[in-house]
């Protein structure tokens, strides 16, 4: 059974891809897990940097896409979700200098539209707008969970908007992670988002679930050692559960989205990086072994 | 004279920018800060010391405002103070926000109690984007404007996300 692991946040430019690609890194190679990434993010940087640009682009020519699934699967017709997958995917080898065992499905420029033809298209069958989209929502989360037998961790790479698939993705995801920029604006991005996750209105409702009980945790990334950081941090934890963890401003993370033909060892390709992904890595494992024997 | 690749360069450097360390340095990086209204004093030293530890030397473009003359570095004694005055406060030692979300209003005025400087808790607030009426002087009335502001952040971020 996997672990469905969303990566989230309402605002762009946090390190959502990069922190999905980190973590498919470290569960390959340090927990020897098989990891799928599902790209829903129609920027793709997940898949550039899995795949990078031409392999992407043959991906995309050979119609294995995110939005070639859905829109291919939307009947639940009989198909095999595993002939959009491409497997191998990523610059990293194992400990055995095998490459790391991360497959992707990668994501398309044209997910939006395809999301906007699957709703025309259900409307034909329902009148009810809020009907109709339940409907789109409840088939792609379905689509999303068909991938569940073969891999013990599916990352899901959400997009920063509120389309069909992201909220089917916040909506099946077994934790989601929230990476966040240390700045004031990071607050407010948070908090939109826990709301969504926990299907609440206001703070005031959210702060009726106890921190432990929540269904996300947030990440700080591209943090800096000063007290300003720190202190942006501690405000944001004082309403969101919060990894100690923290992905400092680092060129070896930046650097990781350049994808590079020779696969190369985890520590080669995140440099100084690498200890920060490993212990985001190492914190977040037990919390999601311990929500999987809580389910 | 024969001249390398490297040679040539240097000289050519040598000829458009001045060199600049110790306490030419020191003086040309402070003034560069202080040039741009948005820097509060107290970030002008705090930079001017991080760059002073990070950059050994620096070369100056002949003509570049503000250019360090012999007449205008200030004397070594000067210079070697400035880790008193760079260390004296931080605006960011601790969150207006967690304090007052812990400890309340009167926790947050006891913390303020510990600042009996008005720049500091001037540059606290612009620091921590609490809004302050520049007219209030007196430190009680300073430090009620910096609850209330507190307050008034809190009570915003909350009505953003509803």
């Amino acid at each position: 059974m996997a672990f469905f692991l969303a990566v989230a946040n309402r605002k762009g430019g946090v390190g959502k891809s990069t922190v999905a690609v980190g973590l498919a890194h470290a569960a390959a190679v340090w927990g020897g897990k098989r990891v799928l990434v599902l790209d829903l993010d129609s920027q793709c940087n997940a898949s550039l940097i899995l795949l990078g640009g031409q392999g992407w682009l043959e991906a995309k020519k050979a119609n294995r896409t995110i939005s070639d699934y859905f829109f291919d699967m939307f009947d639940e017709s009989a198909g095999a979700p595993r002939d959009y997958l491409v497997h191998g995917t990523g610059d990293v080898r194992d400990a055995n200098g095998k490459a790391a065992r991360i497959s992707l499905l990668p994501g398309s420029l044209l997910l939006e539209d395809v999301q906007g033809e699957l709703y025309v298209k259900e409307a034909r069958q329902a009148k009810d707008p809020d009907i109709v989209a339940s409907r789109v929502k409840g088939r792609l989360l379905r689509l999303l969970r068909r991938f569940e037998p073969n891999y013990d961790l599916v990352i899901l790479d959400c997009a920063p908007g509120l389309s069909f698939a992201a909220l089917a993705a916040l909506k099946t995801a077994d934790l989601v992670l929230v990476p966040f920029r240390p700045d004031y604006v990071s607050q407010l991005a948070v908090d939109r988002v826990a709301l969504l996750i926990e299907e609440k209105r206001n703070i005031d409702d959210l702060r009726e679930i106890d921190l432990s009980r929540r269904r996300y945790t947030c990440i700080a990334n591209g943090t800096r050692e000063n007290s300003r950081d720190r202190n942006i941090i501690d405000e944001i934890g004082l309403d969101h559960p919060m990894l100690t963890a923290q992905l400092p401003q680092s060129e070896g993370i930046a650097n990781a989205f350049d994808w590079d033909s020779a696969p190369k060892r985890i520590d080669e390709k995140y440099g100084a990086g690498t200890a920060a992904i490993r212990g985001l890595y190492d914190e977040l494992m037990p919390l999601m072994t311990a929500r999987m024997a809580a389910e | 004279m024969t001249q390398t690749k490297s040679g040539t360069i240097e000289h050519a450097m040598a000829k458009h920018t001045k060199a600049a360390s110790g306490a030419s340095k020191i003086k040309y990086f402070r003034d560069a800060l202080r040039a741009d209204p948005d820097v509060s004093p107290e970030a002008v030293e705090r930079l001017t010391a991080k760059f002073d530890a990070d950059l050994s030397h620096v070369r100056i473009r002949r003509g570049a405002t503000p250019a360090p003359t012999v007449d205008d570095v200030p004397a070594r004694a000067a210079v070697q103070q400035l880790p008193s005055v760079v260390s004296a406060f931080d605006p960011h030692a601790f969150s207006l926000i967690v304090v007052m979300t812990k400890q309340g209003p009167a926790g947050l005025e006891a913390k303020l109690r510990t600042i009996d400087n008005i720049d500091q808790l001037r540059a606290l607030a612009r620091a921590q984007h609490v809004a302050l009426d520049r007219a209030l002087v007196a430190l009680p009335d300073v430090r009620a404007a910096i609850i209330a502001g507190t307050a008034q952040r809190i009570a915003d971020r909350r009505a953003a996300a509803s």
